[in-house]
């Protein structure tokens, strides 16, 4: 009972990822403010401090906060290669409904920093990770539905470090701590 | 009297009309100068020059329209071109010009073009100044600015900005209120209210 209930969590958590990562692949607009942008000619970097904020929007979006955020562009400067924000980082993304129409809402922190690498896909939450997912729809009506975690209410994971791989679909939490949140029958 | 008092007073009638000659001339030649209609502005024209004598602030120097500052070893350091005039008042060890090219060599170690509407050479205070809207960029990248007031200081080399700035780099847009670029750190400061996004 318990190896089918981690099944279950793992799948859904892949389907989570796997959403994100589709949405990746399309259009995503960027901004980022700051108190200061240094940019380093040398090395084509951009470090933000006071109040770094990325917010993305298309097709899907999402929020970053931390208060300094390092941005390494491509020697070209027409993408961004990796970035690092420095701690404590609060990441919250929504994603878009699956296809029982239910959208999730993941609100990630870090104390130590969340890093990015643009060639590997990886997003990584650094010390003291902890990431919630939320059902945006709290509606009865709009309950989820499904199994294991996808049934679930809410999800709270705890760990060290938070990686999700958006090329494999894969989130891997070490050193973890999950708790479910089902509504009751 | 004297056999030689007439000789003394047709002298001194003499001196009296060549000087009445003299300033009558120049009076006339003033008056020429200032009812001379204005040509056409030339494309470079010549910079009122120091007086003979008068002592032009160090490392500079006025040709043309142009202003070069060089190190003490005589390299070159920066140059301002007018297509304007460029003014040098002695008094204020200051120089004034118009829509202006401002360059620094290869000797910076980010060197940079500047193009302004307004500039202002100040010899005492060790700045010059760029008004009016300030285009500016690197010469050895893609990255390129402007900015509304911008001051070039002497002693730090470096550009410090404020006002309206929008730099951009490769596919990337930044606005903010001030901006510095350092040469000798190879880095540019934005701050104040930084919003920096991809162009579309």
């Amino acid at each position: 009972m318990k190896s089918k209930l981690l099944v279950a969590a793992l799948v859904s958590l892949l389907l989570v990822v796997a959403a994100v990562a589709q949405q990746v692949k399309k259009a995503q607009n960027a901004v980022i403010t700051a108190q200061t942008m240094d940019y380093d000619w040398v090395n084509n970097t951009l470090d933000f401090t006071g109040n770094a904020k990325v917010v993305l929007t298309g097709p899907y979006d999402a929020t970053m906060t931390a208060p300094s955020l390092a941005v390494k562009l491509s020697p070209q400067a027409d993408r961004v290669l990796s970035f690092v924000g420095a701690g404590p980082v609060n990441f919250t993304l929504t994603t878009k409904p699956d296809a029982n129409g239910l959208r999730r809402r993941i609100v990630a922190t870090a104390k130590e920093q969340a890093t990015y690498t643009d060639d590997t896909q990886i997003i990584k939450l650094i010390g003291g990770a902890t990431a919630d997912l939320l059902p945006v729809a709290t509606t009865a009506d709009n309950a989820p539905a499904g199994e294991g975690l996808a049934k679930a209410q809410a999800v709270h994971f705890t760990g060290q470090t938070i990686t999700a791989n958006l090329k494999t679909n894969k989130l891997t939490v070490d050193d973890a701590n999950l708790t479910v949140e089902t509504k009751a029958q | 009297m004297s056999k030689h008092v007439p000789l003394i007073v047709v002298a001194v009638f003499l001196l009296v009309t060549a000087g009445a000659i003299y300033l009558g001339v120049r009076h006339a030649n003033d008056a020429s100068d200032n009812n001379e209609t204005p040509g056409p502005p030339p494309a470079l024209t010549k910079a009122v020059q120091p007086a003979p004598g008068q002592p032009t602030p160090t490392g500079m120097s006025l040709e043309g329209a142009k202003i070069e500052q060089r190190d003490p070893q005589g390299a070159l350091e920066w140059t301002v071109t007018a297509h304007g005039d460029l003014e040098f008042d002695k008094d204020s060890q200051t120089v004034t010009g118009r829509n202006v090219r401002f360059e620094m060599t290869d000797k910076a170690q980010m060197p940079c073009l500047l193009d302004a509407p307004v500039f202002r050479a100040d010899y005492d205070a060790k700045v010059l100044t760029f008004d009016e809207g300030v285009t500016g960029r690197m010469t050895s990248n893609s990255a390129a600015f402007r900015v509304n007031h911008l001051v070039f200081t002497f002693s730090t080399q470096k550009l410090v900005g404020s006002g309206g700035v929008r730099f951009s780099q490769g596919q990337y847009l930044a606005t903010a209120q001030n901006i510095v670029v350092d040469p000798k750190a190879k880095k540019v400061r934005l701050s104040g209210g930084v919003r920096f996004e991809k162009r579309r």
